[in-house]
């Protein structure tokens, strides 16, 4: 080939690239095709066998088929069951490539209303009238307005409803964090720090006051997640500012990260970076955070959020406590509740009842009632509360028992990990809505027999729900605009490590906020804004509002 | 005319029908793809196929150079590309000659198998250990400290980040790359060496007058292979290693079309790629261009 011949291609490229940008172009964004589904004419047939593919959610990547779980359900349901199990970087990477290969199980799950957005602008999602679900799961949907409505808007996109809404009963409890009492004691605390004072001071002489005793000044007082979901939120909280959410501010939503009280929590940080408390590693983490390491190897002696009564129940095998202690029989461990903010008050971010999304694939247009046995499936599991509790814990005697101290607790082998998972089992997600075949929650009453005999006091020193925080519509990203959402935090957490770390001055915070406006920052509060009268409409057709009687006919 | 072709075709049966499946391969997976670049053209929605998704022109290269990310992604992978041909140029050539200067044959070998080793590890085991090694709690901060420094964030700081990736790179291919110049080395005429040392010239003038001609056809070609990939800015190892701090100097094209495949917008990932690769292309057919005109027609690849 010669040099003319390859000029000759490159200038074929051009002109063909040239003439293709003539080609009249369609709308971005249309809406996807509808794929129709005549619902009032589709028969569920309770004697017909369905199978049914079921990706639900990704927290038991190691889940195996065919459970005692798995087959409880599908004898009370007549359903087969064809579990895809996930985790969430997997869910994240490889399902757009999966999906994009036409490879869509019928049930799918998202815990970002994002992530629901894409697939239904791709088309891979299939539109759920709000009166099917209301006709089919009446109960499910009084707990869910009741406890978690928001969600109502994580499902649905350009004016219609594509999946159903879960909600969660124990998000409303604040996390506890974990402290590292042998340490405390080493130093001269006795109490567990309550105030940012307190605080401060701990984790001081974490750093400066050798508090492992090894002679080596090789401790911090703690490692920040990167995640922006708990990163620094412990802090921030106590400015009783949520520097990543949607707040409510004088009727109008605005966003946390760029109100004063975060300049005022960054001037602190910025101070503590320099004092030397934070490991430094918090700024290069990526896909995993390193605080977990860091806490159980000894390194540093407070960690965020991490405490539960199950983290610290030296009877479960698989607890964080357990695991420390016999790395090292010395440590101990106790919890701490949200730390005092600058008003006196406790406070603490909270996801709080709206939950995820559960949807269906756009194959089942041809096979419907699938869609409508897994409505009934959910709303059994809401109206029976044994069948619930099944669904989580396995079968009584077999695989878990309740005493007063400990509550309900897994048995041998169960208890020990990856056993628990693998068998989709899981203790600490009761009040969740982190079930694989019930990803949904029943109300607290329904649990609460339960629980430990002293969870209730434990929860009101440690995890009292009147300190919560949660953002203005449940997730931010439910907005049109929630792509560059993404964007935004990750420029935010950078800007914030850079102002933490002395990279950049105090002042550039003002730069900041004035960027995060102009890079969609301000269109994306003004779709929130309008987002709140669209709930208002849901809530309305959904019976979360009583809909306006009817004027009487004279 | 004719009839010798086809006897000559016919006397290479055997030949031809070794590289049938080759080709199959090429068409199969280089060619075929490409009717899917269209995509870069549309808004491309897996419900409606390739063929029916709406056109939109040249929206997504419109999005594509107004978002903040893509020109940043493109000076990154330039100047990441260059620092690392610069580095990645050089450092081989040295350690050729160097080890074709070396007598003891079974240090040379070891010293050969040695810098080639690295080469077979994947950068995610290679990732990993630096991490590893580079982090405030690894070795080398950790020697760092022990002299009375304080720590160095080589993985959050963008300019080590730099350092870091260029060095660790050149690091794992140096010794392949070497390989190819000892070869290359070894075809060269003993009797050339001879005559030069019965007109009195040293090592060091051989090497000058002898060695580095006769290198240079090879480092030509790979000099305009190298330039046709300078874009591949060396997606396994950045992936690896890099984190949301420095994505300013380490994100490149080709992680920025992961993070846009992974959220589904297929056109704008064809897009980015489909640029990546005519600039590819241009830099190739230039580099070939200039390497005949300055030696008169006598290197280049075609």
């Amino acid at each position: 080939m010669t040099s003319r011949e390859i000029l000759f291609l490159i200038v074929t490229v051009l002109l063909i690239s040239a003439a293709v940008a003539l080609i009249p172009t369609a709308p971005r964004n249309a809406a996807p095709a509808v794929t129709a589904v005549k619902w009032d004419a589709v028969r569920d047939d309770p004697n017909e066998r369905l199978k049914i593919s079921w990706a639900s959610c990704a927290l038991f990547p190691s889940g195996k088929s065919d459970t005692w779980i798995q087959r409880h359900l599908e004898q009370v349901f007549n359903v087969e069951f064809d579990p895809i199990f996930m985790d969430v970087p997997t869910l994240h990477n490889r399902q757009p490539l999966m999906f994009s290969g036409g490879d869509i199980p019928d049930l799918c799950w998202h815990g970002e209303p994002l992530a629901v957005q894409r697939c239904i602008h791709q088309g891979f999602v299939l539109e759920l009238p709000y009166e099917l679900i209301l006709k089919h799961a009446p109960t499910y949907v009084k707990n869910l307005n009741r406890y978690g409505p928001q969600a109502w808007l994580y499902s649905r996109y350009k004016g219609r409803n594509y999946g159903i809404p879960t909600w969660a009963s124990g998000d409303v409890f604040p996390l506890v964090d974990l402290w590292r009492k042998d340490w405390l004691a080493k130093v001269g605390i006795t109490k567990v720090p309550d105030t940012l004072d307190e605080f401060h001071t701990a984790l001081w002489k974490f750093r400066h006051e050798d508090p492992d005793g090894n002679g080596v000044k090789d401790t911090y007082g703690t490692c920040p997640e990167p995640w922006w979901g708990m990163f620094f939120q412990n802090i921030f909280s106590a400015f009783s500012v949520l520097p990543q959410d949607l707040m409510m501010r004088d009727g109008r939503i605005v966003w946390g990260g760029i109100q004063p009280e975060a300049r005022e929590a960054l001037a602190l940080l910025r101070q503590w970076y320099a004092e030397d408390l934070f490991d430094p590693d918090f700024a290069a983490a990526s896909a995993s955070s390193p605080t977990l390491r860091k806490f159980s190897s000894g390194r540093i002696g407070y960690y965020y959020g991490s405490a539960s009564w199950h983290s610290l129940d030296l009877n479960n095998p698989g607890s964080i406590y357990t695991t420390m202690k016999q790395v090292d029989p010395r440590v101990e461990l106790v919890p701490g509740p949200a730390l005092i903010g600058l008003d006196g008050k406790r406070h603490a971010r909270v996801w709080g009842g709206p939950g995820h999304v559960v949807w269906f694939s756009r194959d089942l247009a041809k096979q419907p009632e699938k869609v409508i046995r897994v409505l009934k499936i959910i709303e059994a599991f809401a109206a029976n509360p044994d069948l619930f509790i099944a669904s989580r814990l396995g079968k009584r005697g077999e695989h878990w028992e309740w005493s007063a101290q400990r509550g309900v607790h897994l048995l041998p082998p169960y208890d020990q990990p990856p056993n628990d998972k693998r068998n989709l089992l899981s203790i600490k997600d009761l009040e969740n809505c982190w079930g694989f075949f019930s990803f949904c929650s029943v109300p607290l009453s329904e649990t609460e027999p339960l629980l430990p005999k002293g969870m209730p006091a434990w929860r009101k020193t440690y995890s009292d729900p009147a300190w919560g925080m949660m953002n203005a519509l449940g997730k931010s990203d439910v907005v049109p605009s929630a792509a560059t959402l993404e964007d935004l935090r990750a420029f935010q957490i950078k800007v914030y490590t850079q102002i933490i770390r002395g990279d950049k001055p105090l002042a550039y915070f003002e730069e900041f906020a004035k960027v995060w406006r102009e890079r969609g920052g301000d269109a994306l509060l003004a779709e929130a804004n309008q987002k709140l009268a669209e709930r208002e409409a849901i809530y309305r057709t959904v019976g979360v509002i009583a809909a306006p009687t009817p004027p009487a006919t004279p | 005319m004719k009839t010798h072709s086809t006897f000559t075709y016919r006397r290479h049966r055997e030949l031809l029908l070794l590289i049938l499946p080759v080709m199959a391969i090429f068409v199969l997976f280089n060619f075929g793809p490409l009717i899917g670049l269209v995509i870069a053209f549309k808004d491309y929605m897996m419900s409606h196929g390739i063929l029916n998704s709406p056109w939109v022109g040249l929206e997504n290269f419109h999005r594509l150079f107004a978002s903040e990310d893509f020109p940043r992604a493109l000076r990154n992978t330039v100047v990441i590309g260059l620092l690392r041909m610069t580095f990645g140029f050089i450092l081989p050539i040295v350690l050729a000659l160097m080890l074709n200067e070396v007598r003891i044959h079974w240090f040379k070998r070891g010293v050969q198998t040695l810098t080639y080793l690295p080469y077979f590890f994947s950068w995610v085991i290679l990732g990993g250990i630096f991490l590893m090694l580079l982090g405030s709690d690894g070795p080398v901060n950790a020697l760092i400290q022990s002299t009375g420094h304080s720590p160095v964030n080589f993985l959050s700081n963008n300019g080590w980040f730099l350092v870091v990736l260029v060095a660790t790179g050149v690091w794992q291919s140096a010794g392949y790359a070497a390989v190819i110049y000892l070869a290359a080395l070894a075809g060269i005429d003993p009797g050339l060496y001879e005559a030069a040392a019965v007109d009195g010239a040293n090592r060091w003038r051989q090497t000058l007058h002898i060695t580095l001609p006769c290198l240079i056809p090879t480092i030509v070609v790979l000099l305009i292979l190298s330039l046709a990939s300078i874009l591949n800015a060396g997606f396994d190892q950045i992936y690896n290693m890099y984190n949301p701090m420095v994505y300013d100097v380490a994100d490149i094209i080709d992680t920025y079309v992961l993070r846009r495949m992974q959220t589904l917008d297929y056109g704008l990932a064809t897009a980015a790629g489909l640029f990546k690769s005519v600039v590819g292309l241009i830099l190739a057919v230039g580099a070939n261009w200039l390497a005949k005109r300055i030696s008169h027609g006598e290197h280049g690849i075609w």
